[in-house]
């Protein structure tokens, strides 16, 4: 699984216009708030057949760090 | 007993009564940083727009009151005849005596009647409809009235984004009767205690007695202001949830039933919010039509009274030209999901009222 290919579903279920990279710290994007985490947390399940916890989700920082809960 | 079926009671009325208190999401733009974009984006994904809310001396029990009288009155059943009645709220007038036993007395009822509260929030409806059909084939009731209501605007803090904007407050009352012909009704019901914080009221009742510091309101890292008397809810944990529990219970209550999906006209879900039901209808690939999703944007989120809520607004017109194939399933606090699979045919009366004073 490739991180560019996590960045693009991010982005999109997101709905950010800002360039996004792996080390982006997601929080301070203007996008983000807790509706872009439902719509985040449905890519996930979606995409992946993932779930994510909002405990887990506490913990990230980067776009990266929720690539890796993924990808556990 | 998770699934139950039962033969011989029916639905014959539902009415419902909404706050006369209308709210709009966009008087609130403030709590959204004025930022216009992100309250559309809000509007458009959750549903919201429009709620009806009760003022700060009107109860559950007032607007439950006004829907049974006028449930007796349309179904033509005179007082005297109930000898069941169930009150479903999270938001009684006390905590002691039952709401059960205030309506008992305001609705100038026999003393044959039993009559008791259920402390549930999303699910009871469907909780409720199951203890009524209970109540009728086990053979002592014949007419249950059952009342589920809850007024959660007045549990809010207004300056918590992520349930202010969200509540309506409804009461409905539905007539369950003893049918002498055979009418099949299969219910599932399901429980998930380890969930229970993330739709919660932390103080108020005696695991912490209020006082002036679960009075005292402060602000997450989220930038939402509530207080511990101040329902709380984790929105991330009640989509998953949602997402995880209620497309399987749906097949279940299918599978139990013997039917497909084809054969059901509607799934009334809970009215969460239109996000939530359209996930879990996309996970079903139930087409939109047949899972109604606009009670939110209308009336807001109407905790226990949204299913009845949902037929009264949307399925009532369609009721009157042919009977329908139902599904009705809650889900929320406790975490608590119930479901019921139906046919709602001949309803005596099925509207919406506003509250008069």
């Amino acid at each position: 699984m490739k991180i560019d290919e996590f960045i693009g579903h991010f982005a999109e279920a997101v709905g950010d216009n800002e360039p996004i990279q792996g080390e982006t710290k997601f929080r301070s994007l203007a996008r983000w708030d807790s509706m872009a985490a439902l719509l985040f947390l449905s890519m996930v399940d979606e995409e992946y057949g993932v779930r994510i916890s909002s405990a887990d989700l506490e913990k990230c920082d980067s776009v990266e760090d929720l690539f890796n809960l993924i990808r556990k | 007993m998770p699934l139950s079926s039962f033969s011989h009671a029916r639905i014959s009325g539902i009415v419902t009564t909404v706050g006369p208190i209308r709210k709009y999401i966009d008087d609130e733009i403030e709590a959204y940083g004025g930022d216009r974009r992100q309250l559309e984006r809000i509007k458009k994904n959750i549903g919201l727009h429009q709620r009806h809310v009760v003022d700060e001396q009107t109860t559950a029990a007032d607007l439950c009151q006004q829907a049974a009288r006028e449930l007796l009155s349309g179904c033509a059943i005179e007082p005297a005849a109930i000898d069941g009645l169930i009150f479903v709220t999270q938001t009684p007038d006390h905590f002691q005596p039952a709401n059960a036993a205030l309506l008992h007395g305001r609705l100038g009822l026999e003393k044959h009647v039993a009559a008791f509260d259920v402390n549930l929030g999303c699910s009871g409806w469907v909780y409720g409809l199951w203890l009524a059909y209970m109540m009728i084939e086990a053979g002592g009731c014949a007419k249950v009235l059952l009342l589920a209501g809850d007024t959660l605007s007045r549990c809010v803090n207004p300056g918590d984004r992520s349930v202010a904007s969200l509540f309506g407050d409804a009461g409905s009352a539905t007539l369950v009767e003893k049918s002498d012909v055979e009418q099949r009704s299969w219910f599932s019901l399901h429980t998930d205690g380890r969930g229970s914080d993330f739709v919660k009221v932390p103080a108020g009742a005696f695991r912490r007695r209020p006082d002036a510091e679960t009075r005292l309101a402060v602000t997450d890292e989220e930038g939402n202001t509530r207080c511990p008397e101040d329902l709380y809810m984790d929105g991330a944990e009640v989509f998953n949830f949602s997402i995880k529990e209620e497309p399987p219970a749906i097949q279940k209550i299918l599978d139990y039933s013997g039917q497909q999906i084809e054969d059901v006209d509607y799934v009334v879900f809970h009215q969460a919010n239109k996000y939530i039901i359209g996930n879990i209808a996309r996970r079903l690939k139930l087409p939109p039509v047949k899972a109604p999703c606009g009670t939110v944007e209308k009336y807001g989120n109407q905790s226990c009274a949204s299913i009845p809520g949902t037929i009264c607004d949307a399925l009532a017109s369609d009721l009157e030209q042919k009977p329908l194939t139902v599904i009705m399933s809650g889900f929320g606090t406790g975490l608590s999901w119930a479901s019921c699979l139906t046919r709602l045919e001949e309803l005596q009366t099925c509207s919406v009222s506003v509250y008069r004073a």
